[in-house]
């Protein structure tokens, strides 16, 4: 499975540091709430209507034994002994208390989990097919793919103050577990003709209050160009998606509004731009990520 | 105008609370005090302008209510299960004690 490197150790304990002193300030009054409010949204940190909840992500719905442990361990702790694992793998804690989430955040950066872009208008938690690794019906593991997804997600510039929240799926299988036609993007694994290995691409599908099934954009997209791609339809919503109105923001909207042709047009011309850039993946970026996922003795819910 | 009550969430932990009588935060919703706008001409803002100066507390807006008999009432659903609590099983939440 996935091992923080440096650069994540580095980004996860400096943010947790932040936070660390922004939760002092907004307790000794030095913050007011309109000021905190951004800040604890980054970090995961909700109001809801009975207390505060925290968020943390579980990145494609993968962890180890240790973090398993941590997160029970959270839970009696700070919380009331429980959490609620999420249909989008994540883990929330219901009645954390505002002075503990800090030591909540840095319990959890020890065993490489974090909170970070679990709210907010950004590219949420990547899931996957809870069986993915070990599904008879996939054309390959997606988690690696997923893995790719997070490390170019994490604190991307270009896309933390998106029009609204970014949700992406990815499966390897047929069988969709991983209801990738209800994420702003979905990616289906799978091979063409030529037995080349690539993805399905499913733009602008979402539940919520306006519910959506997402609309083909690619029939066959290689894995090389899944990071460019990506970043074109990325880019395409941060600069023609709603803004005005928070019902109407989300990119099932946009398409609705724009219809499937133009906007596959728009993502096509914009990633004729970028295609061939630093996003392209190599076969050997791809195959070193691979690598850390030849482990066993891991968790799926 | 429905009778209000003024309410928010304490900074700390995050518990829903009411303003009572003595402009004291609780976080029992049978100890509020309900203002009758009407009968009484009273600003609500000036009362929570004032209250909002205390930095214990987050998210101050008003609720409409009515009495029955001792009883407070929300009139929206969400007030009335905001203030009891979350509604899976009644012990889940915090349980109503003064602050």
């Amino acid at each position: 499975m996935y091992r923080y490197d440096e650069f994540d150790n580095v980004l996860v304990n400096q943010r947790l540091q932040q936070f660390k002193g922004q939760v002092a300030r907004r307790l000794s009054g030095e913050l007011t709430e309109d000021e905190f409010k951004p800040l604890r949204l980054m970090n995961g940190l909700y109001l809801q209507l009975h207390a505060y909840m925290l968020r943390v992500a579980i990145p494609y719905g993968t962890f180890n034994s240790r973090q398993m442990h941590r997160l029970a361990h959270i839970a009696r702790k700070y919380d009331k002994g429980y959490g609620h694992f999420t249909t989008r793998q994540n883990i929330q804690y219901n009645w954390p208390k505002l002075e503990q989430v800090p030591d909540i955040l840095r319990e959890l950066a020890e065993v490489e989990m974090h909170a970070i872009q679990t709210s907010g208008n950004c590219i949420r938690n990547t899931t996957s097919d809870p069986f993915a690794g070990a599904a008879i019906d996939e054309v390959e593991d997606p988690r690696p793919y997923c893995e790719i997804i997070r490390q170019w997600s994490s604190l991307h510039p270009e896309f933390s103050y998106l029009p609204r929240k970014f949700k992406i799926a990815v499966t390897g299988a047929k069988n969709d577990r991983a209801a990738i036609k209800l994420h702003d993007i979905g990616l289906r694994l799978k091979r063409n003709d030529a037995g080349e290995l690539g993805f399905e691409v499913y733009v602008g599908g979402g539940l919520g209050r306006t519910p959506m099934i997402g609309r083909k954009t690619r029939n066959f997209l290689k894995t090389k160009d899944m990071l460019s791609y990506m970043e074109a339809i990325l880019r395409i919503y941060n600069l023609i998606g709603r803004r005005d109105n928070k019902y109407k923001a989300r990119i099932k909207i946009l398409l609705h509004e724009t219809k499937l042709e133009k906007l596959t047009r728009l993502i096509e011309q914009e990633w004729q731009k970028i295609k061939d850039g630093d996003l392209s993946l190599s076969a050997s970026e791809i195959a070193a990520i691979k690598k850390i996922f030849h482990c066993t003795r891991l968790y799926h819910f | 105008m429905p009778l209000q009550i003024i309410t928010a969430n304490e900074l700390c932990i995050g518990k829903v609370i009411y303003l009572n009588a003595s402009n004291i935060w609780v976080d029992n919703l049978t100890l509020a005090r309900a203002y009758d706008i009407d009968k009484e001409g009273i600003d609500i803002s000036n009362i929570t302008n004032e209250v909002i100066k205390n930095n214990n507390v987050i998210g101050i807006y008003t609720i409409s209510v009515r009495q029955n008999g001792n009883e407070i009432i929300p009139i929206s659903m969400k007030e009335r299960i905001r203030s009891l609590g979350p509604t899976v099983t009644p012990n889940m939440g915090f349980l109503p004690n003064s602050l």
